[in-house]
């Protein structure tokens, strides 16, 4: 059985470490790596010690962000972790949390995640989640780029300090989030703690393991600076050849501009399936055998034009043809 | 590995779904003749030997290059045609249509 990883990611100051202490309390199941930002020769830092007042020596990445420079050291701060575990010299845990440095884009993890070979066999990403600041979150996705990558990398977004906000201001980021992942499940929280769970008709009740994405079968393209968020609609069965050849093509052709595509497809000869990836980032395709979970494709892109993508797929699914 | 050319095989590609019993050829077939259509306006060819085997992509000069998935199709795409696949390009859309409108 593989241990689930939850990314948690957020920008700098959003409220990662509250959120995580208040969510690892009651949990010693779970191990934690802390990636932080210009702490190397520092020894540990605030977060560090913050979080080992709730979880037992939670390893630090430190020097540069786990996505990038740091690659590397998350890998091996995860083997040496598994190593501890399988020589019995720490306790077996079933669930790790990778907290991120504010400024990480999630993509390049999950995919060391994914693909180091020893790594993809011991942990499998249940779920990227990203905390943004109810105060300066709409100031950070103004101004900054990574802050709007770690929100179409969501699959559950975490407004942190609505205590501090204005009940108007709260609901304006809600909306603006939405539009930006339609896909991601969102929870207000205060002092770290979960106050509301909203659901909306872009986040639908998700399954257990890989939230799902919106079933709404409107064809809505929401503009965020130039970020589009596109809902394709799918009414009937896809075919899965025509849509792994037009997937891996977009990803090619549009690199990192594809933040994020998620979705259910009811493809035919294969079944319904869930496919979720950020970036280049494609999680290996889950069948799912629950039949109410609303079948639709999100792709958010930057600087994509949200009309061609929509033509684009028609087009490719009418390839299909004896 | 691929016992025609002895390449190792690669990790399994997201897109290489388990498909319904009996359906596996019929899929890679269709597979390889909408590739064949989308290869066809960059000048290129696409073959696929079957399961076990190698896939190509090749262009009129006779370059040939071995592709072990479908993603791996567009680098080689882009070094044999010289040219940058891109799905959301009109003019590929609009020779697929016409394509589609043919058959």
């Amino acid at each position: 059985m593989r241990r689930g990883v939850t990314v948690l990611s957020g920008f700098l100051g959003s409220g990662k470490t509250t959120f995580l202490r208040a969510a690892l309390r009651g949990r010693p199941d779970s191990a934690v790596i802390v990636n932080e930002y210009g702490e190397a020769g520092l020894g540990p830092g605030l977060d560090h010690a913050l979080v080992e007042m709730v979880a037992e020596a939670p390893a630090i990445v430190g020097g540069g962000c786990a996505c990038c420079t740091k690659r590397d050291e998350l890998a091996r701060a995860m083997l040496h972790r598994l190593d501890l575990e399988e020589r019995a010299r720490s306790p077996r845990t079933s669930r790790l949390v990778i907290e991120t440095s504010g400024l990480a884009d999630p993509a390049p993890i999950l995919f060391t995640i994914q693909n180091d070979p020893v790594l993809r066999h011991h942990y499998a990403v249940e779920e990227v989640c990203v905390t943004v600041d109810a105060v300066n979150g709409w100031r950070h996705l103004d101004r900054q780029p990574e802050s709007v990558k770690q929100v179409a990398a969501a699959d559950r977004l975490v407004v942190t300090k609505i205590d501090l906000a204005e009940d108007d201001a709260v609901d304006a980021l809600v909306e603006r989030l939405r539009r930006l992942n339609p896909a991601a499940g969102v929870d207000l929280a205060a002092g770290g703690e979960v106050v509301r769970t909203l659901r909306g008709p872009g986040a639908p009740a998700a399954p257990a393991r890989r939230p799902a994405p919106t079933g709404d079968a409107g064809h809505e393209a929401a503009h965020v600076a130039d970020v589009s968020a596109v809902s394709l609609g799918l009414d009937g069965p896809v075919d899965w050849g025509a849509f792994g050849v037009w997937l891996t093509m977009l990803l090619h052709a549009h690199g990192e501009g594809v933040l994020r595509v998620k979705g259910v497809l009811e493809a035919r000869d294969v079944g319904r399936v869930a496919v979720n990836g950020v970036q280049h980032v494609i999680h290996p395709p889950e069948h799912l055998a629950d039949e109410s979970i609303g079948r639709g494709l999100v792709v958010i892109g930057r600087g994509i034009d949200a009309d061609l993508v929509r033509r684009s797929f028609g087009v490719f699914q009418s390839l299909e043809g004896e | 590995m691929c016992t025609l050319c002895y390449e190792l095989a690669g990790d399994e590609h997201w897109t290489d779904v388990p498909v319904a019993s009996g359906a596996q050829t019929p899929a890679r077939h269709r597979r390889a003749r909408i590739l064949s259509r989308v290869l066809a306006h960059y000048g290129l060819a696409y073959a696929d030997s079957g399961p076990g085997g190698p896939a190509s992509v090749s262009d009129r000069k006779g370059s040939v290059e071995l592709v072990g998935n479908v993603a791996a199709v567009w680098p080689a795409v882009e070094r044999l045609a010289g040219r940058h696949p891109d799905p959301l390009d009109p003019g590929l859309l609009e020779a697929l249509d016409e394509l589609s409108e043919d058959r």
